[in-house]
């Protein structure tokens, strides 16, 4: 299946009503051609919309309480980590720390297998090492591809603060929600510190990215689909790497939206 | 949504009081059993409630992704049982008189799918009635286009055309709604 033949398709497909077969191919040809996905995404949220269009019937109130109560009772079992009142009662930092650490401690156990295996197979170690390094490359391009795509994509240039040398440019897409920050001539990184991306609103700083880089060029893909408030704008600062709820320091670059 | 993470109840509460009544009317719609659409609704809500992250941000805000997946679910639910009911197309009057009133407060529903449900129900009516009728076969019948083209006793060329050249008059007639999506 073609590009041509996915743009005949993809309303139907939106709509549930493509041949099982037909729906396969163009999956397959959707997810490596950016274009088609993009086009296709739309037709889904055009389809989505139909529901509107249903009369309104109300559930009945049984219905509410039955749901409610099966989720109390599921809450009240005992839990992962994740969910101890204690980590509740401590709100979005603490629980986003503790998702760090235990990313942290998966990632240090995944790295020990990867070690044990590697000392039995050098080759393939080798060989995984290369090819995981070039599928995220490869990942970064295609995202960075897809904002670059499409067809709303908007840049802005930051400005660095005083005395600084920095550059930056940030992309982003308000159709496909995706943004990518490229910098260069960042200032230097002392161990455990990365470059911390930034999207401001009003009095609050929403971090969107950290980059970790050894050359003072970094970049970075930014899935925007959750940010419900309209930034109002972007900056990058140095922080520690274990994260920061708010800039530490006056970020080096800064560019505000409000030229738009 | 991200308060669902840590499995905080009152703002499932609230997720349930905004959409619950919406998530139900897809169901109901499309599998014509009430007890079998709260059945789905209760599976919705607690999918939801047990895997938050099951939400795909870039398919859309939550409330349309939300109804996109009561009416996948029900639709596989009528193919699995090969239940086929006769999608019933009522016209954008009848639905406008079903509603408690799009032009007043529906409790239900927030002011933004409220104004989002009148355009869309106003750019089905600006449809041509056959191209109306096979889309809403195919989304709301859960109807392939070679079904409709069989249950309509037309081409499955021209089925395609007409699902095609409707779809495209939806788009652009919801363009500032589908804007409002990917915000």
């Amino acid at each position: 299946m073609d590009c041509r033949d996915v743009k005949e398709l993809l309303d139907a497909y939106a709509l549930g009503a493509a041949a099982r077969d037909e729906a396969r191919a163009l999956e397959e040809h959707a997810r490596d051609c950016v274009r088609c996905w993009e086009d296709l995404n739309q037709a889904q949220r055009t389809a989505a919309l139909l529901a509107l269009s249903l009369p309104l019937q109300p559930a009945p109130a049984g219905l509410r309480e039955r749901i409610l109560a099966q989720a109390q009772r599921e809450v009240s079992r005992p839990r992962s980590a994740l969910r101890r009142p204690d980590l509740l009662r401590r709100g979005w930092p603490a629980a986003a720390a503790a998702f760090a650490a235990a990313a942290a401690a998966a990632l240090a156990f995944a790295a020990f297998l990867q070690v044990q295996v590697a000392d039995l197979r050098d080759d393939n170690r080798t060989l995984e090492r290369q090819v995981s390094a070039s599928a995220g490359v490869l990942e970064q391009q295609r995202q960075l591809m897809a904002v670059f795509a499409a067809p709303d994509v908007q840049e802005l240039v930051l400005q660095p603060a005083a005395g600084a040398e920095a550059l930056g440019v940030y992309y982003w897409s308000p159709g496909s929600r995706e943004g990518f920050f490229l910098g260069s001539n960042l200032p230097a990184l002392r161990e455990g510190q990365v470059y911390q991306v930034w999207l401001m609103m009003g009095a609050d700083a929403l971090p969107v990215a950290a980059i970790q880089s050894g050359d003072g060029t970094g970049q970075a893909h930014m899935d925007l689909a959750t940010i419900e408030q309209r930034p109002e704008g972007i900056g990058v600062s140095v922080e520690n790497a274990a994260g920061a709820d708010r800039p530490s320091s006056e970020p080096f670059l800064f560019a505000s939206f409000s030229g738009e | 949504m991200q308060r669902l993470v840590y499995q905080d109840l009152a703002a499932f509460r609230t997720l349930y009081a905004r959409y619950g009544d919406l998530v139900y009317s897809t169901a109901l719609r499309i599998v014509r059993d009430a007890h079998l659409a709260q059945d789905m609704v209760q599976e919705i809500f607690l999918r939801l409630w047990r895997r938050p992250d099951s939400y795909v941000a870039g398919r859309g805000r939550f409330p349309t992704w939300l109804i996109s997946v009561a009416r996948n679910r029900a639709v596989d639910e009528i193919r699995s049982r090969n239940r086929r009911y006769r999608y019933e197309s009522a016209s954008p009057e009848q639905q406008e008189r079903e509603l408690p009133s799009t032009n007043s407060v529906d409790p239900a529903l927030t002011t933004e799918l409220a104004d989002q449900r009148r355009l869309v129900l106003a750019a089905l009516a600006g449809l041509p009635p056959e191209q109306r009728q096979v889309i809403e076969l195919a989304y709301f019948g859960g109807f392939t286009q070679q079904e409709i083209a069989q249950r309509l006793s037309q081409p499955l060329g021209t089925v395609k055309t007409r699902i095609r050249l409707g779809m495209q008059k939806l788009r652009a007639a919801l363009t500032p709604e589908l804007r409002w999506e990917e915000r």
